[in-house]
């Protein structure tokens, strides 16, 4: 017994050693000394959006890392920092990102305004994807212009001047899109992705969602063999041209179906966080959108 | 130093995640000692995967999350001592049919549900980092009834585990003490799912049990150092995590594999380490 708490003790002692030489400096949230708001966002396209809000006046942060896989997001203590100090914290929808949920339960203090940016849009529980539709995404930039209002009623004419001036870029964009989606014929406007999530933007912009590789967003649930046929069948019988992955997918599945069915396979759609190419909300609408269209046309 | 050791914990969310993952560490490395010796390490993740229907079910008429997948766990705890009882089909053989079973019925469930699926298991889980008082008061109320069973039926759960023959011998009912270890089990493991993570329970009743057994062969002195290794785990691995801004659950898991390394190494009496050391020095001696 004896010898044996003595190799827990010793076991203990290697490992405080470990950690002493290898600490570097504590994680700080940022926002130490300064008097403006702390607003951080779940994912790095919300906390664009609300940046561009925010204007001048606040910084927003993101929970979760730019690109990462936000089905695999694990939290370290500076994350959980970042909502346990934050006054505001600006969500996708409830139950959307489970971990981050968790933080604000868990980690946030009594007073945090969860601001979720799709509250009034119809149906979040059937597709969340929501952003996907720069439309809806006029509902998100005013729950967030309120949200921030009622955090720091003093900036409410900066949010507001913020918020109108991202609007008609919104606006700009969805045109924009409209027009890029004109060149494809009437007939190609066809969706294969990897999971559930351009619902949003099929309807908006007259595409038919063919199918998805994945048959939910439950990230265990493998495709069945009859699902995989069936999708099969169902490009082979729209001839739709391409199938798109998005960034952090396994290619194997759909380059399977390529062989298959001889379909076009583009890969590195920014769907759930901006990235190196596309570092903005509106950058990413954009590089999807000039894929898909050169994919389909 | 001493600002160094307490500067995480000015944040109430390193506390709870301290108290819980200290609560779960000794709960889950001692009854991880059953576990451990009757071969059934594979229980842990079986369950973390066997609750998803009664976690879909909850889902689809609004119940509370937690208590679906507690009537799940229950269930399978109860089919996995049934089909086991004769000892025909093995417990670890039951596990994985009942497993595989409930996950794929909890797929088919909710692939009727029709829209957009959140994923529920993840919806469940907790995170070390999330804890709320809520959930440390139902975690600290269920280690103390485990805790309480384990001291009070210690006798009783050690003849059934080790020595069924005895026990039958001596009076005692074999399948409903089982079939009460299995249900202790899986509402422990339901529990500390919910509060800290599957990564997290997974590793709990498995790795200090077994560094633990490496150390001792009397199964209260295992149960002993198996929570000091638990809480080890637990109190380092918030600090590795903390400064070095690495997943808690993460850090904690792999602080607990390295002390089984170690143990695997250094036991005084199995370590791979002092075994060489022997025979190299048996032609000689």
């Amino acid at each position: 017994m004896s010898r044996a708490l003595y190799a827990a003790a010793l076991a203990a002692v290697a490992m405080a050693a470990l950690l002493a030489a290898a600490c570097g400096s504590p994680g700080e949230g940022g926002v130490a000394g300064s008097t403006s708001p702390s607003v951080v966002a779940e994912t790095s396209f919300l906390a664009d959006i609300a940046q561009n809000v925010a204007g001048t006046r606040l910084v927003v942060s993101s929970v979760l890392p730019v690109g990462g896989d936000p089905h695999s997001f694990d939290p370290t203590p500076k994350d959980a920092a970042k909502v346990a100090k934050a006054d505001a914290v600006i969500i996708n929808t409830p139950g959307f990102e489970p971990p981050v949920d968790d933080l604000i339960a868990g980690a946030g203090g009594k007073d945090l305004l969860v601001i979720d940016a799709s509250a009034g849009l119809p149906d979040a529980k059937a597709d969340p994807h929501f952003w996907l539709d720069p439309v809806s995404m006029l509902t998100y930039v005013e729950n967030i212009r309120a949200g921030l209002v009622a955090i720091d009623p003093a900036g409410e004419q900066e949010y507001t001047a913020s918020a109108a001036a991202y609007e008609s870029k919104l606006r700009d964009l969805d045109a924009w899109i409209a027009a890029q989606v004109a060149v494809i014929p009437q007939g190609r406007r066809l969706l294969v992705t990897n999971h559930e999530s351009f619902g949003r933007f099929a309807a908006r912009y007259g595409f038919t969602v063919v199918g998805t590789i994945l048959p939910s967003a439950e990230s265990e649930a493998a495709p069945s063999a009859e699902g995989l046929a069936g999708l099969v069948k169902a490009i082979n019988a729209t001839g739709a041209p391409a199938i798109f992955l998005e960034t952090g997918n396994a290619p194997d599945l759909a380059e399977q179906l390529a062989r298959e069915t001889g379909i076009k396979v583009v890969t590195d759609l920014y769907t759930h966080s901006v990235g190196p190419d596309a570092p903005s909300y509106i950058a990413m609408m954009q590089w999807n959108v000039a894929h898909i269209v050169e994919a389909l046309k | 130093m001493i600002a160094w050791l307490t500067e995480p914990f000015s944040f109430a969310f390193m506390q709870r995640a301290l108290i819980a993952s200290i609560i779960v560490g000794i709960v889950c490395a001692i009854i991880g000692c059953y576990i451990v010796l009757r071969s059934m390490a594979f229980l842990g993740d079986a369950l973390a995967h066997a609750i998803l229907p009664g976690v879909a079910v909850a889902y689809l008429i609004g119940a509370n999350l937690l208590a679906g997948a507690l009537v799940a766990g229950v269930l399978v705890a109860i089919g996995i001592s049934f089909v086991s009882r004769a000892g025909t089909i093995k417990e670890d053989t039951a596990i994985g049919i009942f497993f595989a079973a409930a996950l794929a019925l909890g797929v088919v469930l909710i692939s009727t549900m029709g829209s957009y699926a959140v994923d529920l298991t993840h919806v469940l889980f907790g995170n070390v980092l999330g804890v709320t008082s809520a959930d440390l008061w139902i975690t600290a109320g269920l280690a103390v009834v485990v805790l309480g069973l384990v001291l009070l039926l210690y006798k009783r759960l050690l003849v059934v585990s080790f020595d069924p023959i005895l026990g039958r011998t001596l009076g005692l009912n074999i399948h409903w003490l089982r079939t009460g270890l299995f249900l202790m089990l899986a509402a422990t493991i339901v529990v500390a799912l919910r509060t800290v993570g599957v990564a997290l329970v997974a590793a709990m009743l498995v790795t200090p049990p077994a560094a633990a057994y490496l150390l001792t062969r009397r199964l209260p002195v295992m149960m002993l150092v198996s929570a000091v290794i638990g809480v080890v785990s637990s109190v380092f691995g918030l600090y590795a995590s903390y400064y070095l801004d690495i997943s808690t659950g993460g850090a904690i898991v792999l602080i607990a594999t390295v002390i089984f390394v170690l143990a695997f190494l250094f036991a005084p009496r199995d370590g791979i380490v002092w075994r060489a050391r022997r025979r190299a020095a048996a032609p000689r001696g």
